[in-house]
């Protein structure tokens, strides 16, 4: 496919970012923390939509940070709400009343973060809860022992977890732990693996992975370049680009 | 505008542990997928550096155009380093070297690289070198006719910041950009900082793909004039207009 320079890219497909965060850190300034900055750099780049959870509630409260979070995207319908939930301190029956009054239908969980192991005596309660409504939940590759991770969510097949961000140093453990969890799906924002996308689709099926853009740390047009330059059919392209986040978010 | 894409950072050999293959055939085809039209492959993983540069060799003589060989020397057998230099580009139709000293624990500034900077300064060839940008400056100025290319453009921000500073001050530096921190802005911040005619494309392929790289060039905020030199056109006159022909 030859390269044409003087012609912009733009994605040929609807693009649902899953994998965003917004609002101010506390460690560093980030390159675009408001919710203007952020929705002019997905127009940049053909980005419709992005799930989006915030920073300060992955790293401190939950209660605060899900709340900011639900301030900045009041009157943005482009920008999907995600809570970042904690499961030893946060109960999920009550928890899932916020969710329900907000409109948000996804978890995150950061482990190391919050100093817990993702073990089912401490995360079973929640993996339960979530199962039984259905929701999916997103999982760091960075946050988690890919280990544990494996122990805990084998237990719980019917569970659509979201592995966020592994990297290409972590090949040699994501690929055989996405061979023995089918429920898990791969979020491709720092999936630079040679032709990871490809192999990832001949192994697993495009229906289990998802484009992230994990802005505002990257820049979110490479991967949707490299994405359409991956001999992918339209339907698979539509799945990866969107529509599986559409359907992992579903109807709650 | 169609134009040229040249790829300055490829691999060949295997490191599977990193999802890296060794097909040939299959990077082919990845180029052609990506849009690239010539990749400058080099076999930096294989520790007896005459048996991986035969390897290099090969390759460019099964895909006649499409790569690009580059020279590996390890100072770990010094005795090696410039016989092996004048058989690679008198005979096996190198254009370039490559070294990674993170990988000897020589920084760039020993004394065992020397014999390879002079033999690029003699022949006037590029060198593309992954390490830290702050040594690059003096050996610049010291081998003023060779081209010093830093490998990754320093990594991340802070060293492309660093790599930036370098470029600027004398003309034979130029900055590759691949890296897997695809930094909002990295693309403009090389190119505003260094000058278009500085910045390279490269991929770092078979570890990562051709296209993933060369999409941050696409994508980012660049002239169309600016896109054509980063990805081909500043490589071509690097490494001369013939490279893309059958050789």
């Amino acid at each position: 496919m030859p390269v044409d320079v003087s012609v912009p890219f733009r994605p040929a497909v609807p693009v649902f970012d899953g994998h965003a965060a917004l609002g101010r850190r506390y460690d560093r300034r980030a390159d675009l923390d408001t919710p203007e900055d952020l929705l002019a750099e997905m127009d940049r780049c053909g980005i419709e939509r992005a799930l989006v959870y915030h920073p300060h509630a992955a790293h401190y409260s939950t209660r605060e940070g899900n709340a900011l979070l639900m301030e900045l995207v009041a009157g943005q319908p482009r920008l999907v709400p995600q809570f970042v939930a904690n499961p030893v301190f946060d109960d999920p029956e009550a928890f899932g009343e916020k969710m329900r009054a907000a409109g948000v239908r996804s978890v995150r969980f950061c482990p190391k973060t919050n100093l817990y192991p993702f073990v089912r005596w401490v995360a079973g309660r929640w993996l339960d809860w979530l199962r039984e409504n259905g929701l999916a939940l997103w999982l760091p590759a960075d946050e988690v022992d890919l280990t544990a991770a494996y122990d805990t969510l084998s237990a719980y097949q019917e569970l659509p977890v979201v592995l966020v961000a592994p990297t290409y140093g972590q090949v040699s453990t994501v690929l055989p732990l996405m061979g023995a969890l089918p429920h898990l799906h791969l979020d491709l924002s720092r999936w630079d693996v040679y032709e990871g996308p490809i192999r990832a689709r001949d192994s697993f099926g495009a229906e289990r992975l998802l484009y992230g853009s994990n802005l505002p740390e990257f820049e979110p047009g490479s991967y949707l370049f490299h994405l359409h330059r991956c001999g992918f059919s339209e339907a698979e392209l539509r799945a990866i680009c969107g529509g599986n986040l559409e359907r992992l978010l579903g109807e709650w | 505008m169609m134009v040229p894409v040249i790829d300055l950072h490829g691999h060949i050999g295997a490191w599977p542990q990193y999802g890296w293959d060794d097909d040939l055939p299959g990077l082919v085809a990845s180029m052609d997928r990506a849009g690239v039209d010539a990749v400058c492959l080099f076999y930096m993983t294989q520790s007896d550096a005459p048996r991986g540069n035969d390897v290099t060799a090969e390759a460019c003589r099964r895909s006649p155009g499409r790569f690009i060989g580059f020279a590996f020397v390890t100072p770990h057998y010094p005795e090696e380093m410039v016989p092996e230099l004048e058989r690679c580009f008198d005979r096996l139709d190198m254009r370039g070297i490559k070294l990674y000293p993170r990988y000897t624990k020589l920084p760039l500034t020993a004394p065992e690289w020397q014999p390879i900077f002079a033999f690029a300064n003699e022949r006037g060839v590029p060198l593309i070198i992954h390490a830290p940008p702050d040594p690059f400056l003096g050996l610049a100025q010291q081998y003023p006719r060779a081209s010093w290319i830093i490998a990754h453009a320093g990594g991340g921000p802070e060293g492309r910041a660093k790599s930036v500073q370098v470029a600027r001050q004398v003309p034979n530096i130029f900055l590759e950009i691949c890296s897997s921190s695809r930094n909002l802005g990295s693309i403009e911040q090389l190119v505003r900082g260094a000058g278009a005619d500085r910045v390279l494309y490269g991929s770092d392929v078979a570890l990562f793909s051709p296209a993933l790289q060369l999409g941050r060039i696409m994508t980012a905020d660049l002239t169309p004039e600016e896109k054509r030199l980063v990805v081909g056109g500043n490589a071509l006159r690097l490494l001369g207009e013939d490279v893309l022909q059958a050789r």
